[in-house]
C-alpha cells in the first residue's frame, strides 16, 4: 500500500493511506503572455456610502452577522478601484432620518453619495383595497433612536402599517440630491409577484406586486436598484456578494449584469433583481442593460420617469 | 426553545468519507490568454486591455470581458453584452441547451470531472409604466448549472459550480466557474449521523438566535465548496442547512454548516463555537 505524506491542517489523521492517483486536473499548458497589453479605461472616481445594521438592542429583530461582510466588502472594493468612500454607518448610528425626504442630503445621508449600499432586514408588503387595487410597500429595518423603520411611504410608527392606504404619502424621494444607485441588500427589497416567494401569507400579499409600482414614488433622480425577490441570505456562504459586486461596478462593468450575476446563489435561492427607470419602456430597457460607470444615463426626475425595467434570473 | 420545523431532513447519504485537498491555484496571464484563444477569441486578443488587481487577472475590449481569480483558480466571462442579445425568448430545447454548453466547456477543456446538469434557470426582464401595467415577460438567457460529485457526496455550497449562459439565437454568452481541481485525499473518516448534526444545529441556534419557530428549507450532507473569491485547502463533508424564521415584518434566511467529519480543520473552527 503507498502511502502519502499528512494533510498539513488536518488534525487526527497523521497517516493517510493514498487512494487512486488523481491526474492533473489542469490540461492548459503555458503559452505566451499576450504580447500587446495596454491598460484598462477606468470609470471616474465615485463616492459611497455604506448601512448595515447588525445588531438590535433597541428594536427588537434577529441579529444579522454578516451586514458588515456585505457594506464592507462593498466600499472596500470600490476604493480599490479608485473611488472614495464617504461613510459608513452601523447599528445604532444608521439612522431613517438619513433615508428620509426632509433629511438625506444632511451628513450620512443617502443623497450625499453617488452609490449606497444598505443592509438589513426588510420585506415588502401589501394591502388590497377596493376593486382588487393593492398598495404595496417597501419596509426596512433600523436600530436608531430616530425609529425602528424606513419605508417608501409613511407608516403609523407603532403599528408599521400606512394610516390611509387610499392616501398614500412618499416618506423618501431617492435622487434629488446626488444618489445615482442604490443597493437594498434586504429581503424582498425589489419583490416580483410570486418569483421566489414560497409563504403562503406573503404569496397573497405579494401576487401582484413588482418593484416599478413599490418604489416608483420614491425614485426621483436615482437611475437604478438593486435588491432581491424573495428571501435573501444572510451567509457566510453568500457574504462575498459585496465585494464581487464592487469589483465589477467599481471596474465599470454593467451594473445590472454585475448585480444579478454576483448575488445569486442556486444553493441558497437568492434571487437578486435590478431595475433601473427609463422616460419610456425601450428606454428604461436600455437603461437596464447598458448602464455602467462608465456609462452613466441621464438623471431621470419624478416627472420625467414614466417606466421602469426590473430583471432577475430564475 | 427553538422549534425546528423540517420541508426537509438530512439523509445519511454515505456513513465515511474523505477529506481532500485541493491543488493550490496556480493562474496567470498566460492561462487566461489561452480561455480567450479556446474561446473563440483568439483574433481580438491585442485589442484587449489587461489588468491585474487584487487577486483578479482580467482581459477586457468593448464587447467582452473575461476574469479568472487568483485564489479559487475560477473564472467568469461575458463574451456578448446583454444589450446586443437579439431575441427575447428562449425557445431551445432543454436537451439542446446541454448539448451546447457541453460542447462550450469541451472547447475551454474544462472543467475535467464529470459533471451532471442540476438546473437551468433563466435571465428574465418585465417592465412596467406608472400605472402598473406590466409588460409580458421577457427571456435573455438560459444560464446552466452544472455540479459534481465526489465519490458519494454532492458538492455543496456556492463552488464546485459551472454555470453557461445560452442567449436567444444559441451563442454563449456569458459563464462562470468555480471548480477546484482536487489533488489527493484522505483515507475515509467516520462521519456524523443526521441526527447529531441536527442536535448540533439545534446547540448552536440556541445560541445565536436564542427561540422560536424556524424552518428548515434545505438539509443536505455533501462537500462545501467555497466561492469564487476565496482561497481553500480541504473540501470536507459537512451538513448544510437553509434556515427561514418568520417575523411580524420581516422574515430572515440563514446558512448554517455543520462539520460531519470529526476530524479535519472544518471540525477543529467548529468546535471553538458550540
Amino acid at each position: 500500500m503507498v502511502k502519502s505524506p499528512p494533510i498539513p491542517g488536518v488534525p487526527g489523521i497523521p497517516d493517510i493511506l493514498a487512494i487512486a492517483t488523481i491526474t492533473p486536473v489542469s490540461p492548459i499548458a503555458p503559452i505566451a503572455p499576450p504580447s500587446a497589453v495596454r491598460p484598462a479605461t477606468r470609470a471616474a472616481p465615485i463616492t459611497v456610502g455604506g448601512y448595515y445594521i447588525n445588531r438590535y438592542k433597541r428594536c427588537g429583530q434577529k441579529q444579522i452577522d454578516y451586514g458588515q461582510a456585505l457594506v464592507g466588502g462593498f466600499t472596500g472594493a470600490m476604493r480599490a478601484n479608485g473611488h472614495s468612500v464617504g461613510f459608513t454607518r452601523a447599528d445604532s448610528n444608521a439612522s431613517p432620518l438619513q433615508w428620509s425626504t426632509a433629511t438625506d442630503s444632511n451628513a450620512a445621508g443617502a443623497d450625499t453619495v453617488q452609490f449606497a449600499y444598505f443592509a438589513s432586514h426588510g420585506g415588502t408588503h401589501g394591502r388590497e383595497r377596493p376593486g382588487s387595487n393593492w398598495l404595496h410597500w417597501f419596509l426596512a429595518t433600523f436600530d436608531s433612536s430616530d425609529g425602528c423603520f424606513f419605508a417608501t411611504i409613511q407608516l403609523n410608527p407603532n403599528t408599521w402599517q400606512p394610516p390611509d392606504a387610499m392616501h398614500p404619502m412618499t416618506a423618501m424621494r431617492l435622487g434629488d440630491g446626488d444618489l445615482l444607485w442604490a443597493v437594498i441588500d434586504t429581503c424582498r427589497s425589489l419583490h416580483i409577484s410570486l418569483e421566489n416567494e414560497r409563504d403562503r401569507n406573503a404569496q397573497t400579499e405579494l401576487a401582484a406586486a413588482n418593484p416599478g409600482t413599490t418604489w416608483q414614488p420614491c425614485m426621483d433622480g436615482v437611475n437604478m436598484m438593486f435588491g432581491f425577490t424573495g428571501l435573501s441570505s444572510d451567509a457566510s456562504w453568500t457574504s462575498d456578494r459585496g465585494v464581487s459586486f464592487g469589483r465589477r461596478v467599481g471596474k465599470g462593468q454593467k451594473l445590472a449584469d454585475s448585480w444579478v450575476d454576483e448575488a445569486y446563489s442556486h444553493w441558497c435561492d437568492d434571487v437578486p433583481v435590478a431595475m433601473a427607470c427609463g422616460r419610456s419602456e425601450d428606454d428604461a430597457r436600455r437603461r437596464l442593460k447598458n448602464e455602467s460607470l462608465k456609462n452613466v444615463a441621464p438623471r431621470l426626475r419624478a416627472a420625467d420617469i414614466h417606466s421602469f425595467s426590473y430583471m432577475w434570473r430564475s | 426553545m427553538i422549534s425546528l420545523m423540517f420541508d426537509e431532513t438530512p439523509k445519511m447519504v454515505a456513513r465515511t468519507a474523505r477529506i481532500f485537498e485541493f491543488r493550490s491555484s496556480s493562474v496567470n496571464e498566460s492561462v487566461l490568454g489561452q480561455l480567450l484563444d479556446r474561446a473563440g477569441m483568439a483574433d481580438r486578443r491585442e485589442a484587449f486591455a489587461w489588468e491585474r488587481e487584487v487577486n483578479w487577472i482580467t482581459a477586457e475590449d468593448e464587447q467582452a470581458t473575461f476574469s479568472i481569480n487568483e485564489l479559487s483558480g475560477g473564472i467568469q466571462y461575458r463574451l456578448r453584452p446583454l444589450a446586443d442579445e437579439p431575441g427575447t425568448e428562449v425557445r431551445t430545447s432543454e436537451s439542446r441547451l446541454e448539448e451546447i454548453a457541453r460542447g462550450f466547456l469541451d472547447r475551454l477543456s474544462r472543467p475535467t470531472d464529470p459533471m451532471v446538469l442540476e438546473r437551468i434557470t433563466y435571465l428574465r426582464q418585465q417592465t412596467t409604466d406608472a400605472r402598473g401595467y406590466v409588460t409580458a415577460t421577457e427571456v435573455l438567457d438560459a444560464g446552466l448549472i452544472f455540479t459534481r460529485t465526489l465519490e458519494e457526496l454532492p458538492i455543496i455550497g456556492p463552488g464546485g459550480m459551472v454555470m453557461v449562459n445560452i442567449g436567444t439565437d444559441e451563442t454563449v454568452v456569458a459563464g462562470r466557474e468555480v471548480w477546484r481541481p482536487v489533488l489527493r485525499s484522505s483515507a475515509k473518516v467516520r462521519l456524523r449521523s443526521p441526527e447529531e448534526a441536527v442536535s448540533l444545529l439545534e446547540r448552536r441556534l440556541k445560541k445565536s438566535i436564542g427561540g422560536g419557530e424556524l424552518h428548515v428549507r434545505k438539509a443536505r450532507l455533501g462537500y462545501a465548496e467555497l466561492g469564487i473569491e476565496q482561497q481553500q485547502k480541504h473540501l470536507e463533508p459537512c451538513y448544510a442547512f437553509v434556515i427561514e424564521t418568520s417575523g411580524e415584518f420581516v422574515d430572515t434566511k440563514k446558512v448554517e454548516v455543520i462539520p460531519a467529519a470529526y476530524v479535519g480543520p472544518m471540525a477543529s473552527a467548529f468546535a471553538a463555537t458550540v
